[in-house]
């Protein structure tokens, strides 16, 4: 059997091989089942607490072969597919990176994202920025995602993902809530956001504010790339963060009322929008109490269009009209109705 | 294939005695300096920490001093290089006085010899690294102004370096005004500095404020802003789920 040529490259991996050989039963002179080597290393990645292992086990098994009487000659064991992300290709794209080859830019909110805890409940604020490197791809775009009717979120980072991130745990909400009957609480969904974002190792690039009000009272999260989360009274993220933070860590106090609260989150935002490259255009503001929320967007619209033509745009008139008869084309094809080319 | 038995260093122009000279890396630093224009001057303000690297090493640095008779200097960035450029000033100052013509360097003459030395030393690939605010009164005149590492200069009615551009400025933007009082601008300046002190690693509760009118500079006793630590979710972060972190 050639588990002896395996490539031990770590430590973790000599632990592998080492179980395989005391399962090998020295008296039956039998080989061990493909099946059986699998459920053995999969052992091994599931009780290791590093994710890293998980490529190297990949490789493991890669270089084993079995040759064995059975109809599997020679051939590689099929690996089932994991399934979502595959890390293989980083270490590649790092590689060339160093060598001066970069992806394409993709498309970011490089933003001011804000939150705040008042009185009543939360209010969440965004400016609505959307970048493609140096370039504003959308003026008008939208941060404040909807979690639960009592949840919301707003996302910085890479705009893929923050949609998605957020799109999929409010599906997962919406079936607990199916499932328990019961209003959808802010530490589900941070659970759900922070387990998914740690076990894709900060390559899934949102940074999320999570704000809500549910049965235990307000509250206000952030949540990082990398999965780690905070619970705080006010907080910021995106590019803008530092110029909101600014104005919240010299503003901000306890027991704020609801106006005094959007005005607070409008400031920041405002502040963001103004001394941040990558923020700007107009403020989205959603208050969430337990009545209800509110969302209102485009709150404030501090970026008008300056100077526009009351006439509008008259198109230069180059083409001189010579017919306004229109003459129908002479068909040559009989057309039949209902003609079924390809059924459904 | 290219078999090269020596590396070539990448900096070959320059020749091999040029390296141990050159600065690479900063070593003692202090962080941010913030500046205003009031109504009778300039108001400037810097902690008192010399970080080196992420340990804070010294904790009395002055990095305010006047020049002369009329300006101010704050430096952000090595301590060493701030202590150079002092040097440089001094003898500036000096031969200043040894015309004994009855006129003397006022702020903008200051801030222009230093960029030009800031900017010449960086064409060198040799930088002092600091980001320098300059601020002073001359006939009335006030001035305030900055130069960084590599020689961007230029002056406005309210200046910060390093972190204070992203927590400072935005303050200042929103809330200064022309003729700000004494009061209103030191109250401004340690809004500035308590919002720095939250949010910058390197900084510490050890201030000074300098203040610099036609009359002359005072620069202030250390002293320590009030901090606020006692919001309930601070008390409590995991009210809402128990073992939640």
């Amino acid at each position: 059997m050639a588990v002896e040529q395996a490539n031990l490259c770590t430590p973790q991996d000599a632990a592998v091989v080492r179980t395989l050989r005391v399962f090998r039963d020295p008296h039956v002179d039998r080989e061990l089942e493909p099946a059986t080597v699998l459920i053995i290393i999969t052992k091994h990645v599931m009780s290791s607490p590093s994710l890293n292992f998980q490529t190297q086990i990949s490789g493991l098994i890669l270089s084993l072969s079995f040759s064995g009487q059975r109809n599997m000659s020679n051939s590689v064991i099929e690996v089932p597919p994991k399934g979502g992300f595959s890390f293989d290709l980083c270490k590649r794209n790092e590689m060339l990176a160093k060598k001066g080859v970069n992806p394409p830019s993709f498309r970011k909110t490089g933003t001011t994202i804000v939150g705040l805890v008042f009185q009543d409940g939360v209010i969440l604020g965004a400016d609505t920025r959307a970048t493609e490197g140096p370039i504003v791809c959308d003026k008008n775009c939208e941060k404040i995602h909807y979690m639960a009717p009592n949840i919301y979120c707003c996302g910085a980072g890479t705009a893929a993902d923050t949609e998605a991130v957020t799109d999929m745990v409010s599906s997962q909400l919406q079936l607990h809530r199916y499932h328990t009957g019961r209003e959808s609480r802010v530490v589900t969904a941070l659970t759900l956001l922070k387990r998914h974002l740690f076990n894709y190792q900060g390559h899934v690039s949102a940074a999320l504010v999570l704000g809500g009000v549910d049965v235990t009272g307000p509250h206000l999260h952030t949540i990082y790339p990398h999965g780690s989360t905070d619970t705080l009274p006010f907080a910021t993220m995106g590019s803008g963060s530092l110029a909101a933070m600014a104005v919240f860590e010299s503003k901000y106090k306890e027991g704020l009322t609801r106006n005094e609260g959007i005005e607070l989150v409008t400031e920041a935002i405002c502040s963001g929008i103004f001394n941040d490259l990558g923020s700007g255009s107009n403020v989205d503001v959603c208050v969430i109490t337990k009545g209800g929320k509110e969302y209102l967007r485009n709150h404030l619209q501090p970026n008008p269009r300056t100077y526009t033509n009351s006439k509008g745009y008259s198109f230069p008139k180059k083409t001189e009209v010579l017919l306004t008869k229109i003459i129908p084309l002479k068909e040559k094809v009989e057309i039949i109705e209902g003609g079924d080319a390809m059924e459904e | 294939m290219n078999f090269m038995a020596s590396k070539q260093p990448e900096n070959s122009l320059l020749g091999p005695e040029a390296d141990s000279q050159r600065t690479l890396y900063p070593y003692v630093t202090g962080t941010s300096v913030v500046a205003l224009k009031y109504k009778d001057g300039i108001l400037m303000a810097a902690d008192m920490g010399g970080s080196y690297g992420s340990t804070l090493r010294y904790k009395s640095v002055e990095r305010m001093k006047s020049i002369g008779k009329h300006s101010l200097l704050g430096a952000s960035g090595e301590i060493s290089d701030f202590q150079e450029i002092l040097r440089y000033l001094d003898e500036l100052i000096l031969y200043d006085n040894m015309w004994d013509d009855g006129n003397s360097l006022g702020p903008k003459e200051v801030h222009n010899y230093l960029t030009r030395v800031m900017y010449n030393r960086r064409n060198k690939f040799n930088p002092l690294w600091n980001s320098l605010v300059l601020g002073g009164v001359k006939n009335g005149q006030k001035y305030l102004g900055t130069v960084s590492m590599i020689g961007v200069n230029f002056e406005d009615n309210h200046v910060a370096t390093g972190f204070g551009n992203h927590l400072a400025r935005p303050i200042l933007r929103q809330e200064w005004h022309e003729n700000l009082s004494y009061e209103d601008g030191v109250r401004l300046l340690e809004k500035c500095m308590r919002v720095l002190l939250y949010r910058d690693r390197s900084a510490i509760n050890k201030l000074q404020i300098a203040k610099i009118t036609e009359e002359g500079t005072t620069i202030s006793r250390p002293y320590s802003l009030k901090t606020y630590w006692e919001f309930s979710a601070f008390a409590n972060p995991a009210q809402g789920a128990v073992g939640t972190w």
